[in-house]
């Protein structure tokens, strides 16, 4: 009886003891990254259209004509951010005026545009207190014309809301305007009576294929200057440029110890050169690019040409590979 | 270096305990009068006519050896027998037979305690909790025990563990011990009770309110006091225990005792798994964390003259392993954690009598704490596991050089007096606390008076004062009475000031990185309370029933608690300081009914608290309310031991205070927990099964509109239980 008792004990204990451990990791199967891409996208020798590019989706989400629209407005904790179309040149002066109607020109006035960073404060800003008018220079067309000056009063705002007045700079009848600020950004144009537009793809997208406009020094100022380039979304993506490694060496781990930024003109538009000689744009082949999107996805990419099978400028192409 | 001093105490004790004893060896054997049966567990308590008195327990074959020189007068306790004193020969080997008396209930208690006495005794209201319910809540740890308990709250965080609320206080104003030695290693000011393991533990006792004169800091809210087994007497005893739970838990543990004229040996040791829960379980991730406990210890007790030793070692370590999900978006590495935390425990207890009338309890203690916090990152692609940088990692350790000893003068006369010291040493170690090293000394002295004019009479006050190195520490008094009525009635009445003291961390914390600017503060002082109490008590006998109805109403007012509070706004600095107001009060009534067989114990408790700003004032009391059944029925047939256990917590207003003063309020919610146990012997007692179902009614979280837990963030619902389980604990016991 008492080996009996021994037996149940030991196979008691047994069972306690050797049951109860914690189970090794199964492995998982690696992600498959696939091979490297090679995308191009058609901005149009004008450069008239901005054309929005989604890396995970390999493909081309959603293309606009820059000259639909003038005014970004983005929501934002406290106060909506406004942001002018800089594809097209755009920039603003703060009047000191609060009387809109008696505003019928420019003369004296300091304009400004939005940083090519995305950062803030922008062109039209200052204008929390409200009351604060504005002159709108709405930039050029693919032409080099004059697009015009409208002039506006915001009046009331909130997180989710805005409501201005505006009006072409020489006019007295003067338009008010509600924003309900449903999406993350909402569009207006001047044109045509004044609109909310839809501009952006349904679609995500990580970059856009775009003019914009940035800081040119000139050994003066700083003057506004349209370059062509690429942003970055305003939301979630990141990117740093490289010209240590081989576009073939940059790994993950590679990725993963640089230092990414979400400056929005991080790739921007100095991954070309334009060759005076030779009167065409050549690609810089030391620059690349790492980037790592809203979900998490790092890609390597760099440029390879400007222009496409029919020689016209405007269409990026280049090689990207997810990491 | 300090290894090899503690060794060198250790063998100091043990040389002096060998030395041989003149008196002769006395076999004494207790037995069941009606059926025959050897009883274990039975307390003797002998005093000599030359003097000299002593004590042992009976083994699991119901005998005790004692050696006296002379004829003695011995008594003899055990729960659930008739008391009895008979006089005893030297050299001989009596036989003692205890009459069954179901209605007597009434455990020994030490804690605190003048003398070794009964509940109803006691001048503090002692709820104890004994071995035989451990074994039917199929209790693996203090956790699991306490769950069931009266104005106790348990609050589960998923890495620091589980800690308390006793009386509306929190778990850092409630000091825990075993045999007396305070147990180090709080984080986040709570002991993981889920690391006291219960698998040598005898009862559990547990004093509501201060007491702060006997044992110092932390004793405020209440006194949780871990007995552990004493070893047994005979030559040869070994114990195994194997418990498996449904959920996943696979423990398994066992003891060896030797006794001989040079005294006994108990050697134990075990291993507690539990493989992670969650209610979903795809994935690597468990909202319970997979643990691994490995425990053992080693004492060694005698007889030195009428003196009894004891001295031992415990050793503790828990691994727990905090598996990070798959990390989005490619899914092939996750942040793993692993907290590793070691506690090795040495005790030294000696007891007995002095010169005249007064006896002497001494209890020394060194106590290690480490815990460490390794983080990887893993690629599951591999099963690589990669060290995260320095920054990710922590190690803190903590140490406690404690001695503590009573001399207390009893007598038949109506006064008593104890008179006793406490000294202690803490220190601190981290890369967190600043100068990465800090100590702090404490050196107590406390005395308490009894006044015991008439056998239904007492008053007994006490006072504590003490030196500390770091902080000003406070005179620390208490007042008590206690009254018997002719019908019965016992009355007790206490005031009693607490202390907690700063702790290390809170004087010398050190945590400054990119998003914290944490810094201690050496300029603390003591939190320090006001508690009152008053309790009355009525026990009805008849032929076959016993009632006894306590109802006790206290109120604790906690004063300069220590909180984090922004210092410098432009820094962001937050240092621990002297701001909140903590007042809590409560009455609870609870009943107990007992006649051959069956037990009944039904308890409710309505607790308020409040929580303020000192400088803001006129924080709102909110009101909570517990409830209890218990039931234990004793199948006598089939010899199966039936209990169930439930308890209902209601909803509790939570107040919370921020660092800049901000009360927010919300409400936990309502929860039920219900456990049933049904136990059996076999083979003459060789062979116990303990079969049951915990938390049946299968409550796993209830809701949280407030602030989560310090690693739950703001999460809706509190992790409380882990499901349904069902439950087997096997125990052998072999001679």
């Amino acid at each position: 009886m008492i080996r009996l008792q021994y037996l149940f004990m030991g196979m008691a204990f047994s069972l306690t003891m050797l049951t109860g451990c914690l189970p090794e990791d199964e492995p998982v199967t690696p992600f498959d990254r696939g091979s490297v891409e090679l995308a191009q996208v058609e901005m149009d020798p004008s450069y008239r259209y901005q054309v929005f590019f989604d890396l995970s989706a390999g493909s081309v989400t959603g293309e606009v004509d820059k000259l639909n629209w003038d005014l970004r407005v983005d929501r934002n904790e406290g106060f909506p951010v406004i942001r002018l179309n800089s594809s097209k040149l755009m920039v603003a002066a703060r009047t000191s005026t609060t009387d809109l109607a008696s505003l019928t020109d420019r003369n004296g006035l300091s304009f400004s545009f939005d940083p090519s960073t995305g950062a803030t404060p922008t062109a039209i800003s200052g204008w929390e207190d409200g009351g604060v008018s504005f002159v709108v220079d709405r930039g050029f067309n693919t032409q080099g014309q004059l697009l015009g000056d409208v002039k506006l009063q915001l009046e009331q705002l909130s997180e989710d809301r805005l409501a201005l007045s505006w009006a072409d700079l020489s006019a007295t009848d003067v338009q008010n305007l509600v924003l309900e600020l449903e999406n993350e950004r909402t569009y207006y144009s001047f044109s045509n009576g004044g609109q909310v537009v839809s501009i952006e793809p349904d679609l995500d997208w990580d970059l856009i294929f775009t003019q914009y406009t940035t800081g040119l020094f000139d050994g003066t100022d700083t003057i506004p200057y349209l370059v062509t380039g690429v942003l970055l979304h305003p939301e979630g993506i990141s990117a740093a440029r490289d010209t240590l490694y081989d576009f073939a060496d940059i790994t993950r781990e590679v990725a993963e110890t640089m230092v990414l930024t979400e400056i929005s003109d991080v790739i921007g538009y100095d991954w070309k050169e334009f060759d005076f000689d030779q009167g065409l744009f050549t690609i810089d082949e030391g620059v690349n690019y790492i980037l790592r999107d809203a979900e998490g996805f790092y890609f390597k990419l760099r440029f390879r040409d400007f222009y496409n099978d029919q020689g016209e400028k405007g269409a990026p192409l280049f090689e990207y590979q997810l990491l | 270096m300090r290894l090899r001093f503690e060794i060198g105490i250790l063998l100091f004790v043990l040389g002096v305990g060998w030395c041989r004893l003149a008196a002769q060896s006395t076999v004494l054997t207790v037995v069941d009068e009606a059926t025959g049966q050897s009883l274990a567990g039975a307390e003797f308590r002998w005093q000599s006519r030359d003097g000299k008195a002593g004590g042992a327990i009976s083994n699991s074959m119901g005998k005790a050896h004692i050696r006296i020189a002379d004829s003695a007068d011995l008594e003899v306790r055990l729960i659930g027998y008739a008391p009895l004193t008979r006089r005893i020969a030297p050299g001989g080997h009596p036989t003692i037979f205890l009459s069954p008396d179901p209605l007597s209930l009434e455990p020994v208690v030490v804690t605190a305690q003048m003398e070794a006495g009964t509940i109803s005794e006691s001048v503090y209201p002692v709820k104890v909790i004994d071995r035989r319910r451990i074994e039917a809540q199929g209790a693996v740890n203090l956790r699991d025990v306490l769950r069931q308990e009266l104005n106790v709250q348990l609050q589960q965080d998923q890495i620091l563990g589980t800690g308390l609320s006793l009386q509306g206080l929190s778990g850092q104003q409630v000091k825990i011990m075993v045999d007396g030695v305070p147990v180090v290693g709080r984080e986040n000011g709570n002991i993981d009770l889920s690391q006291l393991n219960l698998n040598q533990v005898e009862r559990i006792e547990v004093i509501e309110g201060p007491l702060s004169v006997p044992f110092g800091t932390d004793a405020l809210g209440g006194t949780i006091n871990i007995i552990t087994r004493k070893t047994a007497t005979d030559h040869f005893n070994a114990t195994a225990r194997s418990y498996v739970e449904s959920v996943g838990q696979f423990n398994a543990d066992g003891a060896v005792e030797a006794a001989g004229s040079w005294g006994a040996i108990a050697l134990s040791g075990g291993r507690n798994f539990f493989g992670g829960y969650s209610e979903n379980e795809s994935g690597r991730f468990r909202d319970w964390k997979p643990k691994e406990q490995y425990f053992g210890g080693l004492n060694y007790s005698r007889n030195l003259r009428q003196w009894r030793l004891k001295v031992g070692s415990d050793y503790f370590q828990e691994l727990i392993t905090n598996r990070g999900a798959l990390r989005a978006p490619y899914y092939e590495t996750a942040f793993d954690d692993e907290y590793f935390t070691q506690r090795l425990d040495q005790h030294l207890h000696l007891k007995g009598p002095l010169s005249g009338r007064w006896s002497g309890d001494i209890v020394a203690g060194i106590n290690h704490y480490l815990r460490e916090k390794r983080s990887y990152l893993k690629d599951l692609t591999t099963l690589e596991s990669q060290l995260l940088a320095d920054e990710e990692q922590d190690t803190s350790r903590f140490g406690l050089y404690m001695s503590r000893g009573n001399f207390t003068r009893t007598s038949p006369g109506a006064w008593s007096l104890q008179l006793g010291y406490d000294a202690q040493h803490q220190t601190a170690f981290g890369s967190r606390i600043d100068d990465r090293s800090q100590a702090m000394t404490d050196l107590a002295a406390f005395g308490m008076l009894r006044y015991q004019p008439r056998d239904w009479l007492k008053l007994q006050t006490g006072v504590r004062g003490s030196y500390n190195s770091n902080y000003s520490a406070p005179l620390t008094p208490s007042f008590n009475l206690w009254a018997r009525s002719n019908s019965n009635w016992i009355f007790r009445l206490a005031y009693a000031r607490g202390f907690r003291a700063p702790t290390l961390k809170e004087l010398h914390l050190f945590f400054v990185d990119i998003n914290h600017n944490i810094q201690g503060n050496p300029n603390l002082r003591a939190e320090y309370s006001h508690h009152g109490s008053a309790a009355v008590e009525r026990t009805w006998v008849s032929e076959a029933n016993l009632l006894r109805v306590q109802g006790r109403t206290w109120y604790n007012d906690l004063n300069d608690q220590i909180s984090l509070a922004l210092a410098n706004g432009s820094t962001n600095l937050y240092t621990y300081q002297n701001v909140l107001r903590s007042r809590s009060g409560g009455t609870t009534l609870t009943a107990d009914w007992k006649r051959e067989g069956w037990g009944v114990q039904l308890g409710g408790s309505v607790i308020g608290q409040s929580r303020e700003f000192i400088e803001a004032g006129d924080a709102p009391w909110v009101f909570s309310g517990e409830g209890t059944a218990r039931l234990n029925y004793e199948w006598e047939w089939p010899g199966i031991q039936w209990a169930l256990f439930y308890k209902y917590s209601g909803r509790t207003p939570q107040v919370t205070v921020d660092s800049e003063g901000n009360f927010s309020q919300f409400t936990l919610g309502d929860f039920h927990t219900l456990d049933l146990s049904a136990s059996r012997s076999f083979l003459k007692n060789r062979f116990h099964c303990t079969l049951g179902g915990k938390n049946l009614l299968n409550v796993t979280s209830i809701a949280n509109p407030g602030p989560g837990g310090v690693h739950s963030g703001s999460s809706t619902t509190l992790p409380m239980n882990w499901g349904r389980t069902v439950f087997v604990n096997l125990k052998w016991n072999l001679k």
